[in-house]
Formats: C-alpha cells, sequence, structure tokens
C-alpha cells in the first residue's frame, strides 16, 4: 500500500489522538485555560448539552486574550471560534490534511453522528503517524543530526 | 540479501557478495528508494516554504514580545543575542506560563517565559530530520539557523502540507 | 513550578539536551537504538532526579553503548555481568537511580545467570533489554532469541538452537516489573520507561529493536504501523484484553489456553473477556500472555506485571541498622585483626 493510499483509507480513529479540554458553554476563559494546561493540548472544545458549540485555541488566547483588557472571567464563548471546520472519527487522514491545509486549522475537532465532541486530531498527530512509516529513515536519527552515520558500524 | 547484481542469497549484513564479490555495504543503510521515502531523504530544509520571522531579545518585556508577534501574524517568537538564537516564545509558553496568571506582562522578561536554546536545523539537513524532531522531539516550531543566526522556521503545519504534496493524493 | 524555569525546591529544571554528551553516537544508520536513546533522554528529565544521581550500567554489545551516551554516571562493565555490576552500586549507595542497558546476548547468553539473581533479589534495578535477535556488534551470529531455522554467519544451515522468551525468564526468576515495547512506537516506549523509572523493586523491560543491518525486519511482520493493530495486543491494567483496527477481537481463556474470539459473534460479549491484571501476586495469568507469539496470536506489548515487595537493598540496610542498634557500629579493622593471625617475615 502506497502513502497515497494509505492516508486516503486510514481513518481517522485509528490514530492514536489524546483526550482534548472540553468545558461547558458558560466556562470562563480562565477555566477553559486551566482545562487546556491539563490536557497538554492546545485547544479546548466548548460543548453546549452534549453537543460541540465552538473551539478554542492558543491562537485565539494569544491574539483575543493576551494583552488584550479582557478579564479571564469572561465567558469562553465571547472569544472561542463558533460552529468550528470539523470532522468525524470515519473521516480519513487525507481529508483531516486537507482540511487543515484549506483553512490553515493546527486542531481539527471531531464529533460522532448525534453532534457530541469525540475529539481533536492535531496536525501534530498526522506528523507524526506518517513518521511511524519511516523508522529507518526519520524515527531513528542521532540525537545531534549533524552526526548521521553513513556506514554501518563495525565492531 | 539477495545480490542486486549476481542474484545470489547472501546472509543478513555482508559486506561483499559471497558469489560476485561486488560490495553490498551500501545497501544495508537507509537509502532513497522512490515517491515520498525519497523526498523526505533527498529534498532539504531550503525547498520547503520559511514561516516569517519575529525576532525580540531576552530583556523586550513579554507585552512588547506578543504585541510584536501579533502584528506580524503568527504564533512564535525567536529569541536573539547579539544575533545568535537564544530561545523561543510560542504561544505554548504562553498558555504555560502566563496565561490565567496575575502578571504584568510589561515588566515580565522574555528570558523568564521563553523555551531556551530550542533545537534547530539548517537549511542543509534533509526533510527527514525536521519530521524526526516534531515526531519524536514532540516539537511544533522548528528553526533554521545559519552560523547560529535564525534564518526561518519551519511548522509542523508546513510539514504537514509538504507530506500532502508529495503524497500523490493532489491532483 | 515557577515561570523562569526553576522548580519550586529552587533547583534547575532539566531539558532533554543536559542529557545528551559530546559523544558521536556512533549505531549504524537507521538502528532501532537511536529511537531508544531518544526516549530515554526524553523521559529523564521529566523524573526530577539530578544527573548525579542516575547511573547506567551496560555490559557488552551495541545497546552497552549506551552509556557513552547519556550525561550521567555510567559503567561499561563485562560481558554479561551488567546486573552484578548494578547490584554492587545500588546496594552501595541506595539513593541512586540505577539502570541496566543489556542486550539479548549480553543478558540471556553469557549473562543469563546474573540476570536471573538480579531480577530474583529484588534490587531496585531498571534493566532494558534491547532484544534485536541477532548478536549486532560481532557483526551477524545468532542469539538465544534467534529464531530456529535461522540462516547467518554462525548458523548457514540454519540454527538449531530454540530460542528463549526474555518475558518467560523474567517472570521465573520473580521480577516485579515485567514489560514490553518497542523501537517503532516511540510514545509507548516513552510511557514504558516512565512506569519502569516508577517502580520500586527489579523492573525488567524488553524492547524489540531492529538491527537493519544484520537482522532486518525481525519484528516487521506484526509492528509494521499497517498491521500493528490486527497483529498486536495492548495490555491495559483492568481493561480487557481487545485488539483489532475496529476493536473487535479479543482473548478469551479457554482453561489455560488463550483464545482469540470476536466480539458479537457466537454470543461473545464484553464479560467474556480476559481483563489485564497488572498486580496480581502470581504472574501465572502474565506468563500465559508472554508466551503468546505471532502468528498464532497477536503479541501482547505494555506492563504485563507490577508488584511491589520489599527490595533487598532495603532489607539489607534494615539488617545492618538493626546489628548496629544491638552490637554498636562495627570495625573493620578490629575484625581483620580478630581471631587467629600470624605475621610473614
Amino acid at each position: 500500500m502506497s502513502i497515497a493510499d494509505k492516508l486516503s483509507e486510514v481513518k481517522i480513529r485509528r490514530l492514536p489522538l489524546r483526550q482534548p479540554a472540553i468545558v461547558e458553554r458558560g466556562a470562563s476563559i480562565s477555566e477553559a485555560v486551566e482545562a487546556m494546561k491539563t490536557s497538554r493540548l492546545g485547544c479546548a472544545l466548548v460543548c453546549e448539552r452534549g453537543k460541540l458549540v465552538g473551539l478554542f485555541t492558543e491562537r485565539d488566547l494569544l491574539n483575543k486574550v493576551i494583552g488584550e483588557p479582557v478579564s479571564y472571567s469572561t465567558p469562553v464563548e465571547q472569544v472561542m471560534t463558533f460552529d468550528p471546520a470539523h470532522l468525524s472519527l470515519d473521516d480519513s487522514v487525507y481529508s483531516a490534511m486537507r482540511l487543515m491545509r484549506e483553512g490553515d486549522y493546527r486542531n481539527v475537532p471531531l464529533v460522532d453522528a448525534q453532534g457530541a465532541a469525540a475529539g481533536v486530531v492535531t496536525v501534530r498527530d498526522l506528523v507524526s503517524y506518517f513518521a511511524e512509516h519511516f523508522p529507518k529513515e526519520a524515527l531513528n536519527l542521532p540525537p545531534d543530526h549533524d552526526q548521521l552515520m553513513l556506514n554501518a558500524e563495525g565492531a | 540479501m539477495i545480490c542486486p547484481y549476481c542474484g545470489h542469497n547472501n546472509l543478513d549484513g555482508v559486506d561483499t557478495c559471497e558469489e560476485c564479490v561486488h560490495d553490498l555495504s551500501v545497501f544495508d543503510v537507509p537509502a532513497p528508494t522512490g515517491g515520498l521515502q525519497m523526498h523526505i531523504m533527498e529534498d532539504t530544509i531550503g525547498h520547503i516554504p520559511y514561516d516569517r520571522l519575529a525576532l525580540i531579545s531576552p530583556s523586550d518585556s513579554v507585552a512588547h514580545a506578543v504585541s510584536r508577534i501579533k502584528t506580524i501574524g503568527i504564533g512564535q517568537a525567536v529569541v536573539v543575542e547579539d544575533g545568535k538564537l537564544v530561545g523561543i516564545l510560542t504561544e505554548r509558553d504562553l498558555l504555560n506560563k502566563v496565561a490565567g496568571r496575575e502578571l504584568d506582562l510589561n515588566a515580565l522578561p522574555v528570558s523568564e517565559v521563553m523555551t531556551k536554546l530550542p533545537e534547530t536545523i539548517g537549511e542543509k539537513d534533509p526533510i527527514r530530520v525536521v519530521i524526526n524532531k516534531m515526531a519524536v522531539g514532540e516539537y511544533r516550531h522548528v528553526p533554521i539557523v545559519r552560523d547560529g543566526k535564525p534564518v526561518g522556521i519551519v511548522s509542523a503545519k508546513t510539514v504537514a502540507n509538504y507530506i500532502l504534496k508529495y503524497s500523490g493524493l493532489d491532483f | 513550578m515557577s515561570e523562569n524555569g526553576h522548580t519550586t525546591n529552587g533547583a534547575v529544571k532539566l531539558t532533554r539536551k543536559d542529557f545528551q554528551t559530546d559523544q558521536e553516537v556512533r549505531w549504524c544508520p537507521g538502528c532501532g537504538d537511536y529511537s531508544i536513546l531518544a526516549q530515554v533522554q526524553k523521559v529523564m528529565p521529566e523524573l526530577g532526579i539530578p544527573k548525579e544521581k542516575i547511573v547506567f550500567v551496560s555490559g557488552i554489545g551495541c545497546s552497552s553503548r549506551f552509556p557513552y551516551y547519556m550525561n550521567t554516571y555510567g559503567f561499561h562493565t563485562i560481558h554479561g555481568r551488567a546486573p552484578a555490576f548494578a547490584t554492587g552500586v545500588k546496594v552501595a549507595n541506595p539513593d541512586l537511580q540505577v539502570w541496566v542497558i543489556t542486550g539479548d546476548g549480553d543478558a540471556l547468553s553469557i549473562g543469563g545467570n546474573h540476570f536471573i539473581h538480579a531480577l530474583r533479589r529484588n534490587v531496585d534495578l531498571k534493566i532494558i533489554l534491547f532484544n534485536n535477535r541477532i548478536y549486532g556488534l560481532t557483526k551477524g551470529q545468532y542469539s538465544p532469541t534467534s529464531e530456529l531455522g535461522k540462516r547467518n554467519k554462525s548458523a548457514p544451515m540454519g540454527t538449531i538452537d530454540y530460542p528463549i522468551n526474555p518475558l518467560s525468564l523474567a517472570f521465573a526468576a520473580e521480577a516485579t516489573f515485567v514489560g514490553r515495547s518497542m523501537d517503532v512506537d516511540p510514545k509507548h516506549l516513552a510511557t514504558m520507561v516512565e512506569r519502569l523509572a516508577a517502580h520500586k523493586g527489579s523492573g525488567f523491560l524488553e524492547v524489540y529493536q531492529n538491527c537493519n543491518i544484520f537482522n532486518d525486519g525481525a519484528f516487521k511482520l506484526f509492528n509494521e504501523r499497517e498491521v500493528k493493530e490486527d497483529r498486536m495486543l495492548q495490555l491495559e491494567h483492568g481493561k480487557p484484553l481487545v485488539f483489532g483496527k475496529n476493536k473487535d477481537k479479543a482473548i478469551r481463556l479457554n482453561g489455560v489456553t488463550p483464545e482469540i474470539v470476536t466480539i458479537g459473534e457466537g454470543g461473545i460479549t464484553v464479560d467474556d473477556i480476559l481483563v489485564h491484571n497488572e498486580n496480581a501476586h502470581e504472574p501465572n495469568l502474565p506468563y500465559i500472555l508472554g508466551r503468546m507469539q505471532f502468528p498464532e496470536y497477536p503479541v501482547p506489548m505494555g506492563v504485563f506485571r507490577a508488584i511491589e515487595k520489599p527490595t533487598y537493598e532495603r532489607m539489607l540496610a534494615g539488617q545492618i541498622s538493626g546489628a548496629v542498634e544491638t552490637k554498636g557500629a562495627g570495625s573493620l579493622e578490629k575484625l581483620i585483626n580478630s581471631g587467629e593471625t600470624w605475621v610473614i617475615n
């Protein structure tokens, strides 16, 4: 199977995705920020009655909150992206890459058939997935890349 | 391994073919074969678009750094001292160390928030090196340096788009 | 942790670079050892232990070049004897964190004996075994884990040695932590190294490592990215043993034999599936899991067993301090000069 086949047939659900921060619509920016720090991902999914309604990312934090006259107790819905572009766990890895390129996104929320939040796929998940197909070329490199060995080492 | 010159079935890892004595050691190490694999081994960083740079100094205030980043429209700033790269200030640093805390951003120096001495790459390095830094090192942005001075930045988005471009899926 | 990179007790937080040395890393291009080095260097700063409290002890082999590439204390010792040295280091200085880096040849051939006793004694050592199923450094002879019938330099007509399963040996040696990971899954490897670091007692981690020069593709049949979900089984404590792309295949015990079943077929439900328990006192079930091999079964990966027992060095320290309390601190000088002694002119 070529890389092209793999990317277009493999579903997003097969990637080892991490659990993103999920907050309720009425949550404050500070709650979203704390949840993001714990999740170690750069975004928070905002939900209302179980359904995804918005996305708040590090970029929103930078552009709309830090250094702006906005208090951290402001509801996060005032600085999030409403109705963000999203995919489902059964969409292909290729579709995630296309969407990220077209929208210039780094985080794409995932929803299930009922519109409930089902996770997030990040651009780094895609790069890692790709790298795992080339362990000898891309994973097994020395810590200092200037020391790339050219020949097999003997005894 | 099968000798590509005479077809003899040799043991793994022999230096020369038992039949025709051709050197086989070159075939053991990873070599470009074709398609995307060949691209990541042969294309260098110089092949892909660099992200714009915002240069700040360690003594600048975080407030100043943030305003510069926003003006340029990117998500991180590269910190230089005497022209040499000493750190990087990213959105993740801002999330983890600044957001939600009672801090005076005008008084907080960049040096206290930045990630010090990040991993870097050179313009002649093959793409697979930056893929390694992102997949294994878990870095999202890798500055490109020439003689210790930053000349650009590669982001994970650029790498993902590169993979997409050479995957053969785009028509 | 405060904003300027210092921990709350004032110590500077370490980064991955702090654990890199200036030595040129001399493994073959494409070697799986690079991946293991990268993950260990990534995990070390997270442990919060100062570098001078960490020791890497190795034997002989490609794996055993490891201590040169870690900026901590290290010993590059003699073939197979790393566990013996490491036991000495740990007992003499119990507040060091001692790691043992070894390979399938070093630990299971010449080092088999020391391996067993270090694990048996429950000395707090973290043993990582790089299993590439070949002798790499000496250029391609078969090892105790090479498959039967494998053709190589010291067996041109195929090996007639039956291989040993390192995990089975570790269970037999009463290791209190037994795990398995592989070089091509960096995230899993990092998690396993963290678990090994946190364990108190004899810890053993087998890492499937690809030697692309002398035994390329030894594990490819089941650990290649596209087939790995169907041919490998991730072990998680308290969770049922489920695998497959669609998470619909599972393991059930039929007496003492594991069987692969499909959830939903033949009336099989999630309740019939074996649930993994890392903390069981007896290693019977983990032993059975460790015996599962491709192609009859999916290859299990993760933590097989993690139990706590008093460690050797703790009990030794206890005995010494107990003796000192009752008999007073001893004097080696007096002991040597006691009993019958002779002076030779």
